[in-house]
């Protein structure tokens, strides 16, 4: 069932989850510019753009407060049924999904605040690539919600495995630096921390597109999602 | 005919839509069977080819627009309908394998098999107790201690005995419509039918009495198959295990409640149960 052409009889309710999906969309928009403008502040050592990656994260946090008050009063005072029932259930939990997804880019920012030299190991390189990856995901997973998309949707579930293999390429790649020079163990733990901030963005990311599975066809996806993350055993190895 | 083969049966009206099935199955089997079964009140048709498996033991609601049919249907199963001018039938509909329709049935003996409670709550002006009492005295029945074990009985399974057993010669009017209403499920089930049926049986009911009725349907299903016709979505998606929705005489679609509620297959199904409808 991929939803109906008819409006609603009432048309306040119409205008309700119309408001709610916009405001949802906008959510995931201002997620998603916040992971570039992180990465970009930690690329360029900018702490002036980093403290404004912290500063909005508040506006993020109230927005996702604003959809999920908005779909408790449609759940309580409008008790939708079908695919109206499934647009407020997931919209709770995509929202509470985009603030992870926000907290873990002001994160990022906050480790260039706190240590804007991180930006001088070379493996600093390699995140944009990484953030690219999971940016590319969240916007799929936005797409995919406003159009209604399960294609698009499944497509970006799947697509989080390059992700989990350039997670754990970096993981290893930013190892061997530490090894070399010690002086490089400080920056080199903040940069695996905030490339595993990117790699659970990437999880994030998946968890909404799977709901957006939900949303359209009233079924989760079956099987367990492809994921490429190795980097648990990397110790054995090295 | 199986419930699979319902499944595929199509309409024959214009419409052209075969209707979703995909109901919940109990363990006891099935209690009223329907099988291409249409009717007409005189030259006017109401009903197109009805298939369906109402479970034993479960709640099955029917939901749809007025004029939909789904009283119309509701009435066929204790044929009082019967007592319409120029209505017709054709097709089968079945309790226990037993014809409803057919030539030789005994029509006051189908309906002892079926209690019924309608919309607006009916008790007779006569005590609560009398009124309980009443489907076993116009059996036959005039042992004491028989229609008192009866009485309490009934009283006690429509959850009304605790309220009333201290003034059980009370004239039932005098009782709140939530409380006439309970006497009235007490007095459909005093005679111990295998099925129960329900005709909005809340819309003249205040929400606290609402409830109470609808806590009592489901202590009654699994001891009665109940078919519930209700406006409620919200009632029918609490209190029934399959849901049959109904659109211009056609079942557009019979299924699993949550499901119908959730994910419903049929495109007019989903417009209806999310307000989309007109």
């Amino acid at each position: 069932m991929t939803g109906t052409p008819h409006p609603h009889i009432v048309e306040s309710f119409e205008a309700e989850l119309a408001h709610l999906e916009q405001r949802l969309t906008e959510l995931g928009r201002q997620v998603s510019r916040q992971i570039s403008t992180a990465v970009q502040a930690l690329v360029d050592g900018d702490c002036a753009v980093a403290e404004a990656v912290i500063e909005q994260d508040r506006e993020i946090d109230a927005l996702e407060h604003e959809v999920e008050a908005n779909c408790a009063r449609i759940l309580n005072l409008r008790q939708p049924h079908a695919d109206d029932f499934r647009l407020v259930f997931t919209a709770i939990r995509i929202a509470g999904e985009l603030e992870r997804i926000g907290d873990y880019a002001k994160n990022i920012a906050k480790r260039v605040h706190s240590l804007p030299e991180v930006r001088l190991l070379p493996a600093v390189r390699s995140i944009p690539h990484l953030a690219a990856l999971a940016q590319a995901t969240l916007d799929k997973v936005i797409a995919a919600f406003v159009a209604r998309d399960s294609v698009l949707a499944a497509e970006a579930r799947d697509g989080d495995k390059a992700l989990d293999e350039a997670y754990t390429a970096y993981f290893r790649e930013t190892l061997t630096y530490m090894m070399e020079d010690p002086s490089n163990i400080t920056p080199g733990t903040h940069l695996m921390f905030i490339a595993k901030n990117i790699e659970r963005m990437g999880d994030h990311g998946t968890n909404i597109a799977e709901m957006v599975t939900y949303l359209v066809s009233g079924s989760w996806p079956e099987g367990e999602r492809l994921k490429a993350d190795g980097s648990t055993n990397i110790g054995s190895q090295v | 005919m199986s419930a699979a083969a319902a499944m595929i049966a199509t309409n024959h009206d214009g419409l052209h839509q075969p209707t979703a099935y995909h109901t919940r199955k109990g363990t006891s089997g099935t209690a009223i069977q329907i099988r291409d079964f249409k009717l007409w009140y005189g030259p006017s048709q109401a009903l197109f080819n009805i298939n369906m498996d109402i479970e034993r033991g479960m709640v099955t609601a029917l939901i749809g627009p007025s004029g939909c049919g789904k009283s119309t249907l509701l009435r066929c199963f204790n044929r009082i309908n019967d007592v319409i001018d120029g209505l017709r039938t054709e097709g089968s509909i079945t309790l226990d394998g037993e014809e409803l329709f057919g030539p030789k049935v005994d029509v006051i003996s189908l309906r002892k098999r079926m209690g019924m409670v309608f919309q607006k709550p009916n008790p007779f002006p006569m005590s609560i107790y009398e009124n309980v009492a009443y489907p076993l005295r116009i059996d036959g029945v005039r042992d004491r201690n028989v229609l008192d074990d009866a009485v309490e009985r009934a009283l006690q399974s429509a959850a009304l005995w605790d309220e009333v057993k201290d003034r059980l010669q009370d004239n039932a009017l005098a009782m709140s419509g939530g409380q006439q209403q309970r006497l009235c499920i007490a007095r459909a089930i005093a005679s111990q039918p295998e099925v129960l049926l329900m005709d909005e049986p809340c819309s003249a009911l205040d929400p606290i009495a609402t409830q109470k009725i609808e806590d009592l349907i489901n202590k009654l299903s699994g001891d009665y198959t109940i078919v519930m016709v209700t406006h409620s979505m919200q009632q029918a998606a609490r209190i029934s295990v399959n849901t049959a929705f109904m659109y211009l005489g056609h079942l557009v679609e019979y299924g699993d409640t949550e499901a119908i509620f959730t994910t419903p297959k049929s495109t007019q199904t989903m417009d209806y149960v999310t307000g989309r409808f007109g």
